[in-house]
């Protein structure tokens, strides 16, 4: 075919664009380590690029939200710790003295002990992790235990504190102080065979070991045993919500790493790759560059006649 | 002596018409000319010979491809429209998906992260106010999305507008040369007028996938779909009309019909991009945004604030322009303990509504098949295919274009080499002419002086 000289240059500026234009887009993929950086350039992959952010996003919240939940559980395990401790230290101070031939000044020891082991468990019951109170239930921002007149309110409510692990599926972090302290929040006692709580079972054993009332005495630290057991059950319930807890989080880090295999794997540039085609893209341009500009140095006739 | 100089006058018309192809080798729409020369009748001389009487510069003839020209232009107006939308479809992926390609989908997430914090501790504050930030960039982002596709339909009309100057003025050039070639003689006079022409028209091909008939005097006419744009003298402009479905933009009416139906070209393709991205892209985005409110509004409003109210929309919008009008509701902007967390009344710790609303990122709606990301991801990667095939398109056509070029410009392009061998082969014929009237001058002289 008949090539004029103006199709000919034509030619050669078209060639040239063409390959600045692959050089470009292998640059512009090099320095952004992407090689899908809008829809048009894969729009399948994006789709799945897109869902594994989305995954990835969701996942990441839920971690900083674990991570709340895990501290707000060590917290209450903590306290549940100390209420247990210090019931058991309430049982063996009781049983110390109910054995015959105990004093009333034993018994009054034993009564005082009590009521600072009561005080210690107010504490605990009060405990906060930030600004929540851990055992208010859902009024985790009053105080859920109060003594009023001598007596211990509880101010909370039967709810749970909870963390969200999932669509509609929650982790408690925390037992409500209704239950764990065995308050009547109108549907019945979480312990129902002792119709007391917590509070109000010490302060009665320390006045029976007071008033010398043994029998009494005897009856209301079999109570404090059954509550006793309750704290450990409730305590050992937390123990599994924290590790139901450590198995999301473990969940989401497998999880973390599939979602980012396949980000490497969509998204990201095979940078070994683009830079060995980017070579020989570039030593191609040049071979084309040589080849055009010895081209169009070549001579016309003009530039070979005598004149 | 006579025949001589008529072989002077040839070979100098050779020589001018190698000099003028050589100074047009780089012109637009130049084709190079060609002397066609014929030996003039004989007449028997006194010798009862017949010796010839010289050259006869009959035409310089202009070398095109009619045929091409037209299949060039034709494919001219496919290119034109593919390129004005491939353009435009390019454009809108940029404003919509964004600069990191990901459109709405950061901000989206950034809005569920928050709620998941709150779900976590509704009686804290810092997560709470910690909601209005993403809130508001996600609203933000709406707004600046909506704002540039209608400054994207402004500057298609504004283009739509030039353009269709454009092509009226070239109809009217086409015409003022029809009128000079007439005045000239018809046709083959004006070569260059011609050439100006055939540009005026391969540009109204490229706009308005016009294309040119050629009469027997000389004159072209140029056609759209059928329909008279320039008959001889004459033109029958493009209009500009107030488009129906958008009474700000214009719309193109020719022929009676509004748009032209058999139109091609630049023109079309704005109209087509105006239609089925630009518009389409606007329309998209606002249903999502009021699809999103809507979504996030009826599990909100089933929830609890902490004061215990409940039935307020977490997002509002105009109807009418969800997009470019969605906003946080401005009583939970002031007062953020107004987000319903807790899906019963007084209750401060409970998240559950809050847990809901996060649960919108990945969980379809009520009523949908997809989820709210899912939807918009969808969103970009319709407009990426789109882009995809609107680009193949232009590149199928440009291909076709060049090629169809490439052999015009086989035929009509100037060569260098080729000029300088026709030069040569003047100059040389010209000087020996020359010498044979100067030989023919000296004969004279001797015969003269022998008398």
């Amino acid at each position: 075919m008949r090539i004029g000289t103006q199709a000919f240059f034509q030619g050669a500026s078209d060639t040239v664009a063409r390959w600045q234009k692959e050089l470009g887009a292998m640059t512009e993929a090099l320095s952004s380590g992407k090689r899908i950086s809008r829809p048009s350039d894969d729009p399948l992959g994006m789709t799945i690029v897109a869902r594994s952010h989305t995954q990835l996003a969701a996942g990441q919240a839920r971690e900083r939200v674990f991570e709340m939940g895990q501290r707000t559980l060590r917290a209450a395990e903590g306290a549940l710790g100390t209420v247990g401790d210090e019931l058991r230290t309430v049982i063996n101070a009781a049983l110390r003295v109910l054995q015959p031939g105990s004093t009333g000044a034993a018994l009054q020891a034993a009564a005082s002990e009590i009521r600072s082991a009561t005080e210690t468990i107010l504490t605990a019951g009060n405990a906060k992790a930030g600004d929540r109170y851990l055992f208010g239930g859902y009024q985790d921002r009053a105080v859920a235990f109060e003594k009023v007149a001598g007596v211990v309110q509880y101010n909370g409510d039967s709810g749970q504190l909870s963390v969200p692990i999932g669509s509609n599926r929650t982790c408690p972090i925390s037992v409500s102080g209704q239950d764990l302290f065995n308050y009547d929040g109108g549907s019945g006692r979480a312990v129902p065979q002792v119709d007391a709580d917590v509070f109000t079972l010490l302060e009665d054993l320390a006045s029976a070991l007071e008033a010398e009332d043994i029998d009494g005495a005897r009856v209301l630290v079999d109570n404090v045993r059954i509550l006793h057991q309750h704290t450990l059950e409730s305590r050992a319930y937390l123990g599994a919500s924290e590790r139901r807890l450590q198995m999301n989080v473990d969940a989401i880090a497998d999880s973390e790493i599939r979602l980012h295999e396949v980000l490497a794997e969509e998204e990201s540039l095979d940078i070994a790759q683009v830079i060995s085609e980017y070579a020989v893209s570039e030593t191609s341009y040049q071979a084309m560059l040589n080849v055009l500009s010895r081209l169009m140095a070549l001579p016309t006739i003009f530039d070979l006649t005598r004149y | 002596m006579q025949i001589a100089s008529t072989g002077l006058a040839a070979h100098r018309t050779r020589l001018e018409v190698a000099g003028n192809n050589v100074a047009n080798v780089s012109t637009p729409g130049y084709a190079r000319r060609r002397v066609l020369v014929s030996a003039l009748p004989s007449v028997i001389n006194f010798d009862g010979k017949e010796p010839g009487l010289g050259v006869l510069t009959e035409n310089i003839q202009r070398m095109g491809d009619r045929l091409l020209l037209t299949q060039i232009n034709l494919e001219m107006g496919y290119l034109g429209r593919a390129a004005a939308f491939a353009d435009s479809a390019t454009h809108v992926e940029s404003v919509v998906a964004g600069p990191d390609g990901r459109g709405l989908l950061d901000p989206l997430n950034a809005l569920f992260d928050a709620f998941a914090d709150v779900a976590a501790d509704p009686g804290a504050m810092t997560p709470r106010n910690m909601v209005v930030t993403p809130a508001e960039a996600l609203s933000d982002a709406f707004t600046r999305i909506d704002g540039d596709l209608q400054k994207a339909i402004e500057s298609n009309d504004a283009e739509l507008v030039e353009t269709v100057r454009r092509v009226n003025q070239l109809a009217e050039q086409v015409a003022t040369i029809n009128i000079q070639i007439g005045q000239a003689g018809g046709r083959g006079a004006g070569l260059e007028l011609e050439e100006q022409r055939e540009l005026a028209i391969q540009q109204l091909a490229e706009l308005c996938g016009a294309t040119g008939v050629t009469r027997d005097n000389g004159t072209v006419d140029v056609l759209i779909g059928g329909h008279y744009l320039v008959q001889a003298d004459e033109v029958r402009p493009v209009q500009l009309v107030e488009d129906p479905a958008h009474s700000s933009l214009h719309t193109v009416s020719f022929a009676n019909e509004t748009p032209p139906s058999r139109m091609e070209g630049k023109l079309i393709g704005l109209l087509d991009a105006r239609a089925t991205t630009l518009d389409q892209a606007r329309s998209e985005l606002n249903t999502f945004a009021a699809t999103f409110a809507d979504a996030i509004n009826a599990v909100h409003a089933a929830g609890y604030g902490l004061d215990g109210t409940t039935g307020l929309d977490l997002f509002i919008y105009d109807p009418a322009a969800p997009a470019a009008t969605l906003q946080l509701n401005p009583a939970i902007t002031a007062d953020p303990t107004l987000i319903a967390a807790a899906s019963r009344p007084d209750e401060p710790a409970n998240g559950e509504n809050a847990l809901a609303l996060e649960n919108l990122r990945q969980t379809p709606p009520a009523g949908m098949s997809n989820s709210l990301l899912d939807t918009h991801t969808d969103f970009l990667a319709a407009i990426g295919h789109s882009i995809n095939m609107a680009v193949a398109d232009r590149e199928a056509r440009q291909t076709v274009a060049s090629s169809l070029e490439a052999r015009y410009q086989a035929v009509a392009g100037v060569s260098l080499d080729e000029e300088a061998i026709a030069l040569e082969s003047a100059q040389q014929a010209y000087l020996a002419c020359q010498r044979a009237f100067q030989v023919a001058l000296e004969v004279i002289d001797a015969l003269i002086a022998t008398v």
